[in-house]
């Protein structure tokens, strides 16, 4: 069976929670699986009814009755998972959460060095969010210190706990030049103390309470899948412009090795952007400057380890090439690509567009159509506000190949 | 992008704070016997020597979960099997752990009285004992079907310490109430789906479970049915005594069950009762004061043969 895919054009924001929703809705008992990043990505779920969640650990389809499944490409945090299973609970959404026992974990001791880095930095933050998630993809590729979800149950989960704290902490201290004491001599001390390390094995195991063990293999036989990206095409560690990126694939080629595993053949991918384009943090951005839109962006409350966020007009050619790259990694997986905009009821007028070095304007109600035509690749859906609602898809876009 | 946020002055209250552990309906989430624990359609369970586990050594932890016995084996996934596996290793207790864990209930009433997981030495196993199904029902008539657990171990289980070590593994089953006298043939031909020429009593099932497992039974004196009245515990005691004599733990307080299990093993394996719930002492709350009774009761060494290590 094939599955369905929402990947971000862009730099985040663009809509992704929003687009997951709506495929979840229409495909009962679907599985959201969450293909890169970890708990720092915040999709946006406002549901018809008045409902609003920004998921960070769990799938964007639980308010749409969808379970999560999170592969071996998630980098999970037991710290922050149970309150946002509880909170998703408690707004009647679907709580049952799988994951691949190969999957990172975030320790304190990650979110400590993410967090004294970015105050040494001062004012050449990357963009980063203070919750360890670079630091913990880094440590992972050391055999002596990673963490995944397999190891959370097993005996000596304490003293490889230590282990990080004793050896691997301070050891990348010295590699950044950093002194814990940046963070404040309580907190430093906190750090290094037995008491977080007791409180965080607790999380370990609540962590283990809360989701099940079952590796990405099952997942064709799950239900209908969706695949659920993080961050956007701009902010991918190869094809981003380094060092503003996260240390992930944010397009299909997580998507393409999980399907694999899942016996998955297929994949219809949904290219998401904003009409306009936004970047929070630090790093380039073409054509930066007011937009002539009623910018929406609740889900980005202002963030002492984030910048406030900037605009910029739709780039035509940045956006095709994006995609183009992209498709390029699916590694022999059939992919029906489909460009998804949001936000178009935002625009106070025509849409400005770039292209190349020239300037476009568009009228609200084509611009799906006129950028999917500059992108080649079929226009899949154009969303008029921010609830599954106002989604319009357009006939014969690539959900209903899936 | 977003707003997943970890402030750092937040550390002090990340330490000093609790988890807010899950109940035990929203843990156990099944709502009928799954067919993978179900003991009558499986045929075997296995515990294997392997490169990992070179000495694989079977412990059966077989807990009622009926009525208020259901918080038990939540108390017993959340924090027990993590105890245990890590102090198996730590005290150098000589094999490498593969535990499986039964739900107890009653064969009288209960549509699922028995059920079993898989033999594993990691973290699966968590995994499979979250998906119990938990009935929370158990007739109100003085008794559960611990044979059902002996049976099951005697009849369908098979391991490598037994088989090409001659050494026994681990049985342990837990719960606050007495035990019912064995099972009939029907119960045995619907529990556990195999035919047997005649009722089985009580102590003929702990019989054919001894061949290959050191059995022990584990009272919880402060819960449910036993923890009721004096005469209640009395009761469950003058059960389980003429049945397990020097077998029989009365453990006071059910977070410590793991603690128990491991010192049980230890005092098996030959070491000394006052030493095994001295090496508790530093664990703090009385710890060591409520293993040492649980103990109290033991045969001072293994019984039975092969429970001794011959040499290493």
């Amino acid at each position: 069976m094939d599955a369905r895919a929402v990947i971000g054009a862009g730099y985040g924001d663009e809509g992704k929670g929003l687009l997951v929703d709506a495929l979840a809705w229409e495909a009962p008992g679907a599985v959201v699986v969450r293909t890169n990043g970890g708990a720092q990505a915040g999709h946006t779920v406002t549901t018809p009814d008045g409902r609003r969640h920004v998921f960070h650990h769990l799938g964007s389809g639980a308010l749409a009755g969808a379970s999560t499944h999170l592969s071996r490409a998630f980098v999970s945090a037991p710290m922050l998972f149970g309150a946002e299973q509880d909170r998703v609970a408690a707004l009647g959404g679907r709580i049952e959460v799988g994951a691949d026992p190969r999957g990172p974990v975030t320790t304190p001791w990650d979110v400590a060095l993410n967090q004294a880095a970015e105050v040494a930095r001062a004012d050449g933050r990357h963009g980063s969010c203070g919750i360890g998630f670079g630091e913990t993809v880094g440590r992972d590729f050391l055999p002596a210190f990673a963490l995944a979800v397999g190891d959370l149950c097993g005996p000596g989960l304490r003293a490889r706990l230590r282990a990080i704290r004793d050896a691997w902490l301070p050891r990348r201290l010295a590699e950044l030049g950093l002194d814990l004491d940046i963070l404040g001599p309580e907190a430093a001390e906190a750090i290094r103390g037995d008491a977080v390390l007791d409180r965080f094995l607790r999380d370990c195991h609540d962590f283990l309470a809360r989701v099940r063990v079952r590796p990405d293999a099952d997942l064709g036989r799950l239900g209908p899948v969706i695949f659920e990206g993080a961050q956007g095409l701009l902010l991918d560690q190869v094809r981003g412009a380094f060092p503003h990126v996260t240390r992930s694939n944010t397009g299909i080629a997580n998507m393409a090795r999980v399907a694999r595993e899942a016996g998955i053949g297929g994949i219809a991918a949904h290219y998401v952007s904003r009409a306009y384009v936004t970047r929070h943090g630090a790093g380039p951005l073409a054509g930066e400057g007011p937009v002539p839109f009623d910018v929406v962006d609740p889900t980005n409350a202002p963030n002492p380890w984030q910048g406030t966020v900037r605009t910029a007009p739709l780039d035509l050619g940045i956006l095709a090439a994006a995609v183009a790259a992209d498709l390029g990694d699916a590694d022999g997986l059939r992919v029906a690509p489909a460009l998804v905009l949001t936000c178009l009821d935002q625009a106070r007028g025509d849409v400005p567009c770039r292209d190349g070095g020239a300037s476009r304007s568009l009228d609200p109600a084509g611009a799906l159509g006129a950028a999917a035509e500059r992108v080649g690749i079929p226009a899949g859906a154009g969303a008029w506000g921010p609830t599954r609602a106002t989604l319009r898809f357009e006939p014969g876009s690539g959900r209903m190949a899936a | 992008m977003g707003n997943g946020r970890w402030d750092s002055s937040s550390w002090t209250a990340y330490a000093a704070g609790t988890v807010k552990g899950r109940t035990r309906s929203q843990i156990f989430t099944s709502t009928d016997l799954a067919e993978e624990f179900d003991p009558a359609r499986i045929k075997v369970r296995e515990s294997r020597d392997g490169p990992l586990n070179p000495a694989a050594t079977p412990i059966v932890l077989a807990s009622d979960v009926t009525g208020s016995m259901g918080e038990i084996a939540h108390v017993l996934m959340r924090d027990g099997l993590n105890t245990l596996a890590t102090e198996v290793y730590e005290r150098k207790l000589g094999g490498d752990p593969h535990v499986m864990v039964m739900a107890v209930g009653d064969a009288r009433t209960d549509r699922a009285p028995l059920q079993a997981t898989q033999f594993e030495a990691d973290i699966g196993l968590a995994d499979q004992v979250r998906r119990l199904y938990v009935e929370g029902n158990g007739g109100a008539n003085d008794g559960e079907s611990y044979s059902g657990a002996h049976l099951f171990a005697a009849l369908k289980t098979s391991h490598d310490a037994y088989e090409v070590r001659r050494r026994k593994g681990y049985l342990f089953t837990i719960g606050d109430e007495p035990i019912h006298d064995g099972m009939t043939r029907d119960q045995v031909k619907r529990v556990l789906g195999l035919d047997v020429e005649a009722d089985i009593s009580a102590r003929d099932a702990i019989a054919m479970a001894s061949r290959t497992y050191e059995v022990f039974h584990v009272v919880l004196c402060n819960e449910g049915y036993a923890g009721g009245s004096r005469a209640g515990l009395d009761r469950v005691m003058r059960s389980w005594k003429p049945l397990l004599p020097e077998r029989v733990m009365p453990l006071e307080r059910v977070d410590l069950l793991a603690e128990a299990v491991v010192s049980a093993i230890q005092v098996a394996e030959g070491q000394h009762k006052d030493a095994v719930a001295a090496s508790w002492t530093g664990k703090g709350n009385g710890t060591a004061l409520v293993v040492a009774n649980a103990i109290g009761g033991l045969a001072a060494s293994g019984r039975g043969g092969g429970v001794r290590r011959l040499g290493a």
